[in-house]
């Protein structure tokens, strides 16, 4: 078989922010070598920092910015530059009355009004795919029929929380604002390759959704939080409008299902995350759940060195969602029994604020000789291993490389029972529940007053676990198995429907004579 | 909806909790999500409360508010009209008038000086020269009009984004294009005035190389003041300053003087071009990588209406004075040689109406601030009242702009009258300030369509009325005398004003779709 060509598609991750998603898809691309990656990522701007080195067998980097463009014709697909500027004067009055308007109408009723079947609703959108990459994409979505239109659908009555006399101008921009540049992904064509592959169940995975239905290829879709939760807390938390939040759960939902329904195999990374999957009318037979993996060859354990005191360790970004407020809690409560602990924790602030918030804790809980923030590290295994125990506090988790990562290092680790922890760890570990410091301090107490030897064991069996079942080795099989199995599958299908037209052709000449 | 396991105190304080994070929560799902991100997992929900998971915990907490009234459809929302205070109007007045007064300053100065204290000088140099002298100016303004309206655009997008790296790199190839296009403009110059014999070669060297730098400066200008904002305004200054030291100080002719002040200001950018270009070089070696900028072509494609706008504009400026000139130059086989009979009145009218746009432009900023204001809230109900409203305030304003300019024009015809100046001379500037009136009418309506982001719009109303006040000035002159060409001006001007205001007429009537549009 030649090396099967596949579209990796994320959305504000790979290769230009660091993250659990931009490790995954690093790992992916480099250990499958024997695959020819072509990268589509959904960025903020063009003009974010790439921060990963792609591997040699990343053959294309497509760019969708979604902001920071005066027109998407700036980074245009269109080449030579005059087919960009032919499309744009074809794009008149009448060619988006006739063509766009009505798929664009029935597109938008179906997303707010939930009236139309999910097959309908890919149609439409190949259906606008297909407009799109004839007509300009700004000049049709900037027009004023558009603008009417969006109105008129809007204005029906589809939901019951904003009356419609109150929905203001501010508002209804906003909203179709956010669609003209959500759906800028379904702007451009769907490169030519074997299986599309989504790192998000979001708008970049609609090239898959399109490659299916336009071109029959496989898609595969890797969920590792669930798009419908983050896009929720992410509104909540960023729009002020109800309106406008409301709005745009219809159209993230309607895309999320669009890529349920499309995607040959989903494939969450921990089965916590399937629950939602599966509360969105996913069959159980479509999921299957794909760990991530670490390299056993770097994350080893390490001889540990006397330590005059106990050491606590915590990995990760400085931010809300991995709780390191609760710990810092916490560790005021292990101090008062253990007064030369110290915790360490490894991770750049990426929230001022919060780390801010939590430097004062320390400060007023009097820790300033019992916690250290020790930064970035480049030998995490070393601190994995050598520390007593390894604490993650998240408070919401999808399945963390910290942890496998801890595992493999043979770390002794109490963890928060978030997301898919509890299935990494099983029983070689100790989970406490999220946002509870005394229970968290009650689990690393517990640790640390352990005989040495019967800590240590937690970590041996830690290790052993992670061998069996996140190894990067395993992570990459599984993955070119799944390709292969698609790729395969589609081709017996193609042949079988070849076949079976022949079949019917010979049966027509026959009845034909 | 169980009432009993609601009652749980932990169930309370959990719904408490996600009220704090939503006070509004969408639906069950939003719930749901709140809840699992604040650590809530399935076991404790149901060890603690009772509920098989947290979509099941979420509904019935979606439920539970419903009823409760919670949930109750929010009240429409006020318009926020942002009142200033007699101090803080002033300062927006001073801020808005000094940005656009400060460019008028060394043609306001120098203006006085040659016409309250030097009127009478005779002409140190020769006529053919002094002659040149004024069409190359206005024509270094036209030729880099247009590639400075693109660095402003571009510069200003990314300065929006906090890209000022991007800013200058992007602008870069915009400036080095027209360097060049001037450069070539003015050798074209010099050699078809070698091959017309239009004036001595001396002169027409000179006056190449004049138009030349003057062109770049103005470029200059424009690439220094994206990284320093107040360079471009200080540098006016600077000119005035040298001149008046050049003019009354050194009692130097108007022309040198011209020449000096130019020359020394162009050091002064060129300095300071090459200050900005080795930070920039400092800043853009500071970054691991450089981000690719935007393809040229479409860079180009995008900014060309801004392109023909700075064209255009400084165009319809001058085209009277290019009529004239036209006219006068079978006369004095020099084209475009106007004579100082036209150009000083015409100056006058000029010097007028560089006056009334300070006004013109923070009248424009107040009525669009207010557009902005009132449209963001405006509702599917209210939203006819809300036009017939703008449509009311548009006239006011409108009538105010024209009374600001013809008060102006008056105060001017009085110290011409009081400085006895000639009747000739009066009823041209007259017929200047008059079409100058209406072109600032119709600029106030431009500046408020720039705002609503309708470039391609105004450059349909703009080409015409040039070509009007190109063509009817030269048809006027040619009939009656060069002191009718001004008539173009005004036509011109009207047609403008007339096709700027229908424009903004229409923008109103479609308040909610100009909102959109302009991407606010």
């Amino acid at each position: 078989m030649n090396r099967p060509r596949v579209l990796l598609t994320t959305e504000g991750t790979y290769p230009f922010q660091r993250g659990g998603v931009s490790t995954w898809c690093h790992e992916l691309t480099e250990s499958l070598s024997n695959v020819d990656f072509k990268i589509f990522a959904v960025i903020a701007n063009p003009y974010l920092f790439q921060q990963y080195k792609c591997a040699p067998n990343v053959t294309e980097l497509i760019k969708i910015p979604l902001w920071g463009v005066e027109d998407p014709l700036e980074f245009s697909w269109r080449i030579p530059f005059v087919r960009a500027v032919r499309s744009k004067s074809a794009t008149t009055k009448a060619v988006i009355a006739q063509k766009f308007l009505p798929i664009f109408q029935e597109f938008l009723h179906g997303v707010v009004h939930d009236s139309h079947n999910t097959r309908r609703m890919g149609r439409l959108l190949v259906d606008l795919h297909d407009y799109f990459l004839q007509y300009d994409y700004n000049t049709t979505m900037n027009s004023a029929l558009v603008w009417e239109s969006f109105q008129d659908i809007v204005l029906q009555p589809w939901q019951d929380r904003c009356r419609i006399s109150d929905i203001t101008v501010g508002e209804m921009t906003d909203a179709l604002r956010f669609f003209q540049r959500f759906m800028l992904t379904i702007h451009v064509p769907v490169p030519e390759v074997d299986l599309i592959h989504s790192s998000a169940a979001s708008f970049c995975g609609l090239p898959g959704v399109i490659g299916k239905i336009k071109y029959g290829l496989p898609y595969m879709l890797t969920e590792h939080g669930i798009i419908v939760r983050e896009n929720y807390l992410r509104l909540v938390q960023t729009i002020d409008s109800l309106f406008v939040r409301l709005f745009l759960n219809k159209l993230v939902g309607g895309v999320v299902r669009l890529n349920y329904f499309f995607a040959d195999i989903i494939a969450p990374v921990c089965a916590y995350n399937a629950r939602w999957e599966k509360w969105w009318g996913v069959p159980a037979s479509k999921i299957k759940v794909i760990y991530n993996g670490a390299d056993p060859d770097i994350f080893k354990p390490v001889p540990r060195l006397e330590a005059s005191h106990p050491i606590v360790m915590n990995m990760g970004l400085i931010f809300p969602l991995k709780g390191q407020l609760e710990l810092i809690k916490a560790a005021a409560i292990v101090r008062d029994q253990v007064p030369n602990v110290e915790f360490q924790f490894y991770g750049k602030p990426s929230d001022a604020n919060y780390y801010r918030d939590c430097q004062a804790a320390v400060t007023n809980l009097g820790l300033e000789k019992n916690i250290n923030f020790a930064g970035f590290t480049s030998e995490p295994w070393r601190v994995y291993s050598t520390s007593d125990v390894v604490a993650m506090s998240s408070i919401s988790e999808g399945f963390p490389y910290a942890v496998v990562e801890a595992m493999l290092s043979g770390g002794t680790i109490v963890a928060t029972d978030v997301g898919g922890v509890g299935e990494a760890l099983g029983e070689t570990g100790m989970l406490v529940p999220a946002k509870q410091p005394p229970a968290l301090a009650e689990g690393i107490l517990h640790m640390l007053n352990l005989p040495i030897e019967e800590r240590d064991n937690y970590g041996t069996q830690a290790r052993e676990r992670a061998m069996r079942l996140f190894t990067k080795r395993l992570f990459s099989q599984t993955h070119i198995d799944t390709y292969h199995q698609l790729i395969r599958q589609v081709k017996i299908e193609m042949l079988t429907n070849q076949s079976a037209n022949q079949s019917m052709g010979m049966l027509a000449a026959s009845d034909r004579n | 909806m169980n009432s009993a396991r609601l009652a749980n105190p932990k169930l309370q304080e959990a719904i408490a909790e996600v009220q704090t994070i939503s006070p509004q929560p969408a639906d069950r799902w939003e719930i749901a999500a709140i809840l699992e991100s604040l650590g809530y997992t399935d076991r404790q929900i149901a060890s603690e409360f009772g509920y098989s998971d947290s979509l099941a915990l979420g509904s019935e907490i979606y439920n539970y508010l419903r009823e409760n009234g919670y949930l109750a459809t929010r009240e429409p929302t006020p318009a926020v009209i942002i009142q200033r205070s007699y101090g803080e109007e002033l300062a927006f007045f001073c801020g808005e008038f000094s940005r656009s007064f400060l460019y008028a300053i060394p043609f306001v100065v120098s203006m006085i000086v040659d016409n309250f204290f030097f009127w009478a000088d005779p002409e140190v140099v020769p006529v053919q020269f002094s002659a040149l002298l004024s069409p190359a100016l206005m024509g270094s303004l036209i030729a880099s009009g247009g590639f400075v309206q693109m660095i402003q655009r571009r510069g200003s997008f990314y300065k929006n984004m906090n890209e000022p790296i991007h800013a200058q790199r992007s602008c870069r190839p915009i400036f080095l294009m027209g360097v060049i296009s001037s450069i070539f403009l003015g050798i074209i110059w010099v050699v078809f005035g070698f091959y017309r014999s239009y004036a001595g070669d001396k002169y027409l060297m000179i006056t190449g190389v004049y138009f030349t730098i003057l062109s770049i400066m103005w470029q200059v200008f424009a690439m220094v003041s994206l990284r320093y904002k107040w360079s471009t305004p200080s540098a006016l200054v600077m000119i005035a300053v040298i001149f008046l030291v050049c003019r009354l100080g050194l009692r130097l002719d108007a022309v040198t003087c011209q020449i000096a002040t130019m020359g020394s200001a162009l050091v002064v950018m060129l300095v300071m071009l090459v200050w900005v270009y080795l930070q920039a070089r400092r800043d853009e070696r500071s970054q691991e990588q450089l981000p690719t900028l935007p393809k040229p072509a479409a860079i180009a494609y995008i900014l060309s209406p801004y392109f023909f706008y700075g064209l255009l504009y400084f165009g319809f400026l001058f085209a009277d004075r290019f009529a004239a000139g036209l006219i006068l130059d079978r006369y004095s086989n020099v084209p475009f040689a106007i004579s100082s009979n036209y150009q000083r009145p015409m100056d006058l009218a000029l010097l007028n109406f560089l006056i009334v746009m300070p006004f013109v432009e923070y009248l424009a900023a107040k009525f669009s601030i207010w557009w902005y204001q009132v449209a963001k809230p405006a509702t599917p109900q209210n939203v006819h009242k809300l036009v017939v409203r703008m449509q009311r305030r548009y006239r006011v304003v409108g009538t105010l702009v024209v009374f600001i300019a013809l008060g102006v024009g008056l105060i001017t015809m009085t110290l011409m009258s009081i400085f006895h100046q000639q009747v000739a001379d009066m009823s041209l500037t007259g017929l200047g300030i008059l079409g100058y009136l209406a072109l600032a009418f119709g600029l106030w309506n431009t500046i408020i369509l720039l705002t609503l982001n309708q470039m391609p719009a105004i450059l349909k109303m703009l080409w015409p009325a040039t070509l009007v006040n190109l063509v009817c000035g030269y048809i006027f002159g040619q009939i009656w005398g060069v002191s009718f060409t001004p008539l173009g001006l005004l036509l011109g001007s009207i047609l403008f004003g007339w096709l700027a205001g229908r424009q903004v007429k229409r923008a109103i009537e479609q308040l909610d779709y100009c909102y959109f549009y302009s991407g606010y």
